[in-house]
């Protein structure tokens, strides 16, 4: 039968595709080549598009403020994956054994998942605020700091400060993604291990650890490109200030993207450079995405 | 050895009790503050309990604050939203596991790379295609657009379901003189109900508290704002005074009904995420 009278026969199926395909391509695939054609171009986004080749490249190689928020993206990055996946960890090893009140804290510590970042991020800033703060005030109860400190407002603590908004919002997350990778690991390996004479560090060591990888290098995974992807809590909490101090790939973008919110960056859009900016975004992800899944396979 | 486990478990209760009271205390905190008034605030940011409970906060941030139009908004998106993922996934989902069509591969294949592409990149080019279809006027562009963005999961999750949904079933529809969409419609589909439940939660959580795609969207479009977007423009508008319980009233406005949901829905909420990480 030719592919034309398959396709022809199925004419259901592909019925039952169209909806999916339509948005799947026009919102999908065509921005992807929009967004290439774009970053060639010098545009405000309302009047006429000008070509001009490399120049937004060129420009972005150039520019400080795109490395440093790339460079506070990979902060970002790496103080997620490193404390926030092991204290995950710790939590679902921890609420995956006979406690009790194991159930109680696992509802708890999934809490934070469910509520907007957005919004909890205003919260927050209520919260770290250098006045009428309450954070400042029971670290001062606890005699942890002898006066108020502006934590967002500080260039060297609102990049940290985010991160551990961060950290408090998506800790449940994977905690729950390493207790179904816990759950997965047959019982009978416990047993074996226990007459062998294993403790409960070794069977940790031994058993639980290494039966977990493939879990957690998905685990793993999905955290980074996640990160990199950052950007609600930190347009919400610093707008990426002060100075630069916590801008992050995505933030910048939006900046010269959108002209929104705290125009810094520009009063006109500028939405040829922003593409280029979503460009640079791409092919990060994509070079981590690659080493990643290398760094599986030999992993294998 | 009983008096060792006691002795080590301890501290382990601490270090649990103590991530327990921060993974709470911020929400208790924004629905102390959104109680109390301004003074109040002022004089004791610390005190959880106000002195008498001030609910008009919540009245005048849903009038004044015009978050009475925020929630209407978010709750159309949402709900919209909703419902289109559930439909046009599970028919997808259904398509590429039931039947055998050229083309089939190429779809699954599209749908494996678009997982690695981020959708925050694209966000101008999905802006002005959104424009140029005149989509912009109205909450439909919002929603057009997070539903094309959570299509990919979705397909995925359902279709891993949709497999484990024996084929004889069908077949039998198939000789009583179901067709194609009867079998969708009547077999498939009310066997699915757990992983629609874990998909319609998982879209819920996520169009609910959408923020950047409703941003930039509304960004001209001030009555267009979902409860996030309008609760930051709420603080935005408070030029250096910000007033604490009217914009803690607007953030509880906003994370109530989704904590509330969770409080009910609890097992589906943690099912359907754990679902997405291993799934995949």
């Amino acid at each position: 039968m030719s592919v034309f009278k398959q396709a022809k026969k199925n004419w259901d199926s592909y019925l039952l595709c169209t909806p999916t395909l339509i948005l799947f391509i026009v919102f999908m695939v065509y921005p992807v080549f929009y967004l290439v054609r774009l970053s060639f171009y010098q545009w405000d986004g309302i009047t006429q598009m000008k070509f001009i080749g490399l120049e937004n490249y060129a420009r972005l190689l150039r520019d400080p403020i795109w490395w440093k928020s790339l460079k506070n993206t990979m902060i970002y990055v790496v103080a997620k994956l490193v404390i926030e996946l092991s204290l995950a960890l710790g939590a679902a090893v921890v609420l995956n054994s006979k406690l009790k009140g194991k159930n109680l804290f696992r509802s708890i510590f999934f809490l934070p998942v469910v509520t907007s970042m957005a919004v909890m991020g205003i919260v927050f800033v209520g919260i770290f605020s250098p006045f009428e703060g309450v954070f400042n005030l029971i670290l001062m109860k606890l005699g942890l700091i002898s006066q108020f400190r502006d934590w967002l407002g500080e260039p060297s603590t609102a990049l940290y400060t985010v991160i551990g908004v961060a950290i408090w919002h998506d800790l449940g997350i994977n905690m729950v993604f390493f207790l179904a990778g816990l759950q997965s690991i047959p019982k009978y390996l416990y047993d074996a291990a226990k007459i062998d004479g294993a403790g409960s560090w070794q069977q940790l060591l031994h058993v639980t650890l290494p039966m977990l990888k493939p879990i957690a290098l998905i685990i793993v995974m999905l955290s980074v490109i996640g990160s990199f992807k950052v950007f609600d809590i930190v347009n919400v909490m610093t707008n990426g200030g002060p100075y630069y101090a916590s801008e992050v790939v995505t933030d910048y973008m939006f900046k010269y993207g959108f002209a929104g919110r705290g125009l810094g960056a520009s009063v006109v859009a500028q939405q040829g450079y922003a593409a280029t900016i979503g460009m640079g975004l791409f092919v990060v992800i994509a070079i981590f995405t690659f080493i990643q899944l290398k760094m599986g396979r030999i992993g294998r | 050895m009983n008096i060792m486990r006691r002795f080590t478990r301890f501290p382990l209760y601490i270090v649990l009790i103590l991530w327990s009271i921060i993974c709470l205390y911020p929400l208790v905190w924004m629905i102390s503050t959104s109680l109390k008034t301004m003074p109040e605030v002022t004089e004791d940011p610390a005190a959880l309990i106000p002195e008498t409970p001030h609910w008009a906060n919540y009245l005048e941030t849903w009038t004044k604050g015009n978050f009475g139009t925020y929630f209407k908004n978010s709750l159309i998106i949402t709900g919209a939203v909703l419902l289109l993922v559930l439909w046009t996934t599970s028919m997808t989902a259904f398509a590429i596991t039931r039947t055998d069509f050229p083309g089939k591969r190429l779809i699954l294949y599209a749908l494996v790379v678009t997982l690695f592409i981020p959708a925050e990149a694209t966000l101008v080019p999905v802006f002005h295609i959104a424009k140029s279809l005149h989509l912009l006027n109205s909450l439909a562009g919002i929603i057009i657009a997070l539903v094309a963005g959570s299509q990919v999961v979705s397909i995925y999750l359902i279709q891993a379901y949709f497999r484990t949904i024996p084929l004889d079933l069908d077949d039998a529809a198939k000789i009583d003189g179901c067709n194609l969409f009867q079998r969708y419609w009547y077999v498939v589909l009310p066997l699915a109900r757990p992983v629609l439940a874990t998909v319609a939660i998982l879209t819920f959580m996520g169009a609910w508290n959408a923020y950047m795609l409703p941003l930039a969207f509304t960004m001209a479009r001030p009555t267009l704002r979902t409860l996030p977007v309008g609760l930051v423009a709420f603080q935005s508008g408070f030029a250096f005074s910000v007033n604490w319980p009217l914009l803690c009233a607007g953030a509880a406005i906003s994370t109530i009904p989704v904590v509330a949901l969770y409080v009910f829905l609890q097992r589906y909420f943690v099912g359907g995420i754990a679902a997405t990480g291993l799934k995949e």
